[in-house]
Parts: C-alpha cells; sequence; structure tokens
C-alpha cells in the first residue's frame, strides 16, 4: 500500500504559496488604496488575478 | 433485466445525486457573502451555479480517479453501481433530515465500495488506491486547508492594521465575493466530477466504453449541469432562511479561509484527489478562527463533528452493500431498490415539509461552524 506523499506535498506547498502570495498582494492593494497610491493599488489586484489566472491555467492545460 | 435499462437507470439516479450535491452545498461558497451583504442573494446563487458549471469542465482528473481506479471494472456490474448510488443517497437524505454533518462525497464513496465488496468480493475493491486517493487525502486536505487558512488569516489581519478602515471593510467585501466564485469553481472541478466518474463507471462495466477511458463529452455536460441546477434550486431555500447574524465570519477572515479553501481544492482535483470540498471549506473556516482568535475555537464540538465524518463511509458502506446486493440479484432486485429508494427519498422529503424548516436542515455545517468561533471583535 503506497501513499504519495510527494503529491500530498505538492498540495500543501501550492495551496501556501499561493494562498499566501494572494492574500498578501491583496492587502498590500487595499493599504495603497487606503493611502490613495491608486497605481500600486491596481498593480496589486493585477498581481492576484495574475496569479489565479495561472493557477487555473495550469489545471486546464 | 436488459443492461442498458440498468445503465440509464444508473446514469439518472447519478445525475439525480449531482443535483442534490450541488443543492446542499451552496452554502459552502456563498453563505457567507451572502450574511455579510457582499452579495445579493439572488446573484450569489445563480453565480455559484454558473461557476460550478464552468468548474465541471476544467478537469476530469476526480472522474477518472473514481471510474478507472477505486473498484475494479472487471468484477461489477451497473446494477451494483446502482445499488451503490442509492445507498449513498439514501445516507445523504436521512443525514440531512437529523441534521448530522456528513459529505455526499464519502457517502458516494462508501456507497460504492460497500455495494463492490458484498457483491463481488473483497478482490473488487482496490484498496491502495481507495487509500491514496480518497482516505489519506480526506483527512490531510482539510487540514491543509485549515493550517493555510490560519497563516493568512495571520498575515492579513497583521498588514491590515495599517488600511483605512472603511477602505479595507469595503476591499475585503469585494475579495471576499471573488475567492467565494473560485470556492464555486473548485467545487465544480471536484464534485460534478464524481459523478461523471460514476457514470463512466457504469458505461465501462456495461462494455459501453474501453476500460480506463475519460469521461465522455455528454457526460461531462450532464453531470455540470445537473450540479449547476441544484446549486440554483437550493440557493434559494438557503436564501429564505440566511440572515444576517448567521455568520460571525468578518469579510477578511472569509477572504482567507476561502482563498486557502479554493487553492487546496482545486490543487487536489489537479492531482485526481477526490475529496470532500465540505471537509475542506469546514477546515479552512476553522483555521482561520484559529487564526484570529486562538481560543475561538470549541474543542469539543469539532471533535463530535469529525465523529459524523468518520461515520459517513462505513454507514452509507452498509446502506450502499445492502441496496447493491439486492439490486445485483435481478430485475426484481432493480426495481425493489428503486422502489424503497424513491419511497424513503419522498417520505423525507414529505416530513421536511410537514414540521416548520428549520436552519439546520437549510444552512449546512459550514455556515453553521461558523458559530464555533464568537471571537469578541
Amino acid at each position: 500500500m503506497t501513499v504519495n506523499w510527494v503529491a500530498l506535498l505538492q498540495v500543501f506547498g501550492a495551496t501556501l504559496l499561493v494562498t499566501v502570495l494572494v492574500v498578501t498582494l491583496f492587502v498590500v492593494g487595499i493599504r495603497a488604496l487606503s493611502g490613495n497610491r491608486k497605481a500600486g493599488a491596481y498593480a496589486s489586484f493585477a498581481g492576484c488575478v495574475a496569479v489565479v489566472l495561472y493557477g487555473l491555467s495550469l489545471i486546464v492545460f | 433485466m436488459d443492461p442498458a435499462l440498468v445503465v440509464i437507470i444508473v446514469v439518472v439516479t447519478a445525475l439525480i445525486f449531482d443535483f442534490t450535491n450541488g443543492f446542499h452545498d451552496t452554502a459552502n461558497a456563498m453563505a457567507t457573502s451572502i450574511a455579510t451583504g457582499a452579495l445579493k442573494p439572488r446573484t450569489a446563487v445563480a453565480l455559484s451555479a454558473v461557476l460550478n458549471l464552468v468548474g465541471a469542465f476544467l478537469s476530469v482528473e476526480v472522474a477518472k480517479t473514481i471510474s478507472g481506479g477505486i473498484v475494479d471494472d472487471a468484477k461489477i456490474t451497473p446494477a451494483i453501481i446502482f445499488g451503490g448510488l442509492v445507498g449513498a443517497i439514501m445516507w445523504n437524505l436521512v443525514t440531512w433530515y437529523v441534521g448530522l454533518p456528513s459529505s455526499s462525497s464519502h457517502a458516494l464513496f462508501g456507497g460504492l465500495i460497500g455495494a463492490a465488496w458484498v457483491s463481488s468480493g473483497v478482490d473488487a475493491i482496490h484498496f491502495a488506491k481507495v487509500v491514496d486517493k480518497v482516505l489519506v487525502p480526506a483527512i490531510v486536505a482539510p487540514l491543509v486547508a485549515g493550517l493555510v487558512a490560519a497563516i493568512a488569516t495571520i498575515v492579513v489581519y497583521r498588514l491590515k492594521k495599517a488600511a483605512d478602515p472603511r477602505v479595507s471593510h469595503t476591499g475585503f467585501k469585494v475579495g471576499q465575493v471573488a475567492s467565494a466564485s473560485l470556492v464555486s469553481l473548485a467545487h465544480g472541478t471536484n464534485d460534478a466530477q464524481k459523478t461523471m466518474g460514476i457514470i463512466t463507471l457504469a458505461l465501462i462495466t456495461s462494455g459501453s466504453l474501453a476500460p480506463g477511458s475519460a469521461p465522455p463529452t455528454w457526460v461531462i455536460i450532464s453531470a455540470g449541469v445537473a450540479i449547476a441546477l441544484g446549486t440554483y434550486l437550493g440557493g434559494w431555500r438557503i436564501t429564505h432562511t440566511l440572515g444576517r447574524g448567521l455568520t460571525t465570519i468578518e469579510p477578511a477572515q472569509g477572504f482567507a479561509a476561502q482563498t486557502s479553501t479554493a487553492t487546496a481544492i482545486l490543487a487536489s482535483s489537479h492531482l485526481g484527489f477526490a475529496l470532500s470540498t465540505t471537509h475542506v471549506a469546514s477546515g479552512g473556516i476553522m483555521g482561520s478562527g484559529l487564526g484570529r482568535d486562538r481560543r475561538g475555537v470549541k474543542w469539543g464540538t469539532m471533535g463530535k463533528m469529525a465523529g459524523g465524518w468518520l461515520l459517513t463511509l462505513p454507514a452509507a458502506g452498509i446502506v450502499g452493500a445492502i441496496a447493491g446486493k439486492w439490486a445485483s440479484s435481478g430485475t426484481a432486485g432493480v426495481i425493489g431498490v428503486a422502489v424503497i429508494g424513491g419511497a424513503v427519498s419522498i417520505g423525507i422529503w414529505v416530513l421536511s415539509r410537514r414540521e416548520p424548516v428549520k436552519p439546520e436542515h437549510i444552512v449546512d455545517e459550514v455556515a453553521a461552524q461558523a458559530e464555533l468561533h464568537k471571537v469578541a471583535a
């Protein structure tokens, strides 16, 4: 009976990396927005969208 | 009975199961967004339905796990699959009625394994695959989602201190809608797949498809549509009772919890791990509660719930075993299982309509769990 621990570790690694990246970018965007730094805010939110789309593209293709 | 007819019965039953799955799980993704007022109920439910449908098309890995791995397709028949499905539906309906937390996915696996085991012998089950693709992920994925949600919540709450509270409140509401949408999408990639896998398995065992085939397009479309319809219609019941104050989750916390939930499900779906999306969502919410306030989690209640989770596989297995054995005995068996299954379903539906609708019938355990984290603001 073999359990594919590597795959489970991949799930953990990917979840940790992507989630922390997305929430950090999002909060940074909100901070920029409250400081009225529009360009920085939009760049952060665009970063979030890019990470999500990249993740989905990995699944589809 | 004509094998083709049995396959048709399996397809219809599997789609009914898929519909109830969507019906039951809408709250997972959208409950917090509706409760915080981030989305209007009508919009939330429609959005969730569409994204479930889209998610069904993104990946077929989980469907392949079910159709080509956990049971030996050479040793079972469509009638056995039918018995397993009826077992899963019965267990789902009964637990739904009495308000016991349960996972539709585990009910399905339990029913299928129980039916195959009793009707075709222990050799018909690939236990190594069951452990690798179902049992271990069932334990690991909620823990992963919980741990990551805790870390994400700590990060969010540290960083948002410096932000203008009004901007951050509105901002996180938007973020919550986006993350809830991802959860709906992820739900489609994992839960809709289970029905596709079952239908594909039935087609393989009847000889209509070669072993190891991926689900045909019509199977993907019908499973996606069934879960989307269930999500849409189930949502209407939820919106009637989902008042404000049900959820004590703040938008920022919901955002962190849902982001980790969606990511964990999507990553698992990609690797073919068939898991309970309900359990992962619960793990995410608990983790984020822990990240916000370590004293906010009621461990006793969590233990009781974990007990309920553990019970699902064997209990649905027993019901599936009885139904599968009977259904595989011949035409009379299939008809008998169908009649009793239908009667129990109608009976529960009538019972549920007779008494006033209780919140625990409608809001599933994920939303209810938010009540465990009544953290002082």
